[in-house]
């Protein structure tokens, strides 16, 4: 079985996590940004009642661009995360080439890292949070995802496992099980966000369909990339 | 049942300080645009920093589109 060097792996999953960067900013900037203007419109009238709001540290327009660097860095991020999975467990990732075990594994982190917080913890727009309880929230969701990137790999290894004994397509299905199983423990088990929404629900809907779709594109994006940079770089090594 | 015990890989011949080094990039990039509130720049800017939480500002739009948990 072939084995992708380290460096050629990293390089790929860069380039990956740079296009889906990019592609999930240029989304975002498009059709995602009018709602956090209008989110933050209600916000400010709010608070405009209150106390009066202090000159914002960041403007609007810096924040625009701030955008594409958080994203950039939310890019860059996972893929570096995604290399290093890949370049340890390759070996045990089903698929019959490195591109199609890149595709198998973003499959899995698009489970792990995008779509089970999402569902858990629901993307939301400005001016829902409380700022009080921001640290809890913040552990209930790097929280969720350690459990989850476990799930991934216990995945990984029960698929392995499965797939050596003689009936390979049952071995798929209680895979298949687990990962099912797996989610509606973590998901029911999880304590939820406490947090009331005091915005209009169409508004928070509306960004959070915006927000999956985001996600979406961006593990499709990293892992379409990777299956792609990953095949040029063991053509020559072949 | 006839199970060939798998080799564990070993990482023997990888080279370690860049997949520490991948796993640091990881952890500081996520950090800063997911969690941070203003406790890097706290250390050179001193307690202003958390009042103006610059990063956090900065990379705000990306953290809420990415659902990470925000103010």
């Amino acid at each position: 079985m072939n084995t992708v060097s380290l460096g050629n792996v990293l390089k790929a999953a860069l380039l990956a996590g740079l296009a889906a960067a990019l592609a999930a900013a240029a989304f975002h900037s498009l059709v995602t940004e009018p709602v956090i203007d209008q989110a933050i419109a209600i916000e400010e009238q709010r608070s405009a009642a209150g106390d009066p709001p202090g000159a914002p540290v960041v403007s609007r327009d810096m924040q625009r661009i701030g955008l594409w660097i958080g994203f950039l860095m939310y890019g860059f991020s996972w893929a570096l995360l995604f290399g290093t999975l890949y370049y340890l467990a390759q070996r045990w990732l089903p698929g019959s080439d490195a591109s199609k075990q890149g595709l198998a594994l973003a499959l899995l982190g698009y489970w792990a890292i995008g779509l089970m917080p999402f569902l858990k913890y629901p993307a939301n727009p400005p001016g829902v949070g409380d700022p009080v309880t921001i640290g809890y929230r913040q552990t209930l969701y790097f929280g969720l995802l350690a459990i989850t990137l476990i799930g991934a790999g216990l995945t990984v290894a029960l698929n392995r496992r499965f797939s050596r004994s003689a009936n390979r397509l049952r071995g798929r299905w209680l895979t298949l099980v687990f990962l099912v199983v797996f989610s509606a423990v973590v998901y029911f088990a999880m304590p939820g966000n406490s947090d009331p929404v005091q915005m209009p629900m169409s508004l928070v809907t509306n960004f959070r369909v915006l927000s999956l779709m985001g996600v979406t594109l961006f593990w499709s994006v990293l892992g379409l990339g990777f299956a792609r940079f990953v095949r040029s770089s063991t053509a020559g090594q072949a | 049942m006839n199970i060939t015990p798998q080799p564990i890989p070993s990482l023997a011949g990888t080279n370690k300080w860049l997949l520490g080094a991948a796993l640091l990039g990881f952890l500081l990039l996520i950090y800063l645009v997911a969690v941070d509130q203003g406790f890097l720049l706290s250390l050179v800017q001193g307690n202003i920093a958390f009042d103006q939480s610059l990063i956090h500002e900065l990379t705000h739009d990306a953290r809420h589109a990415a659902g990470f948990p925000c103010h």
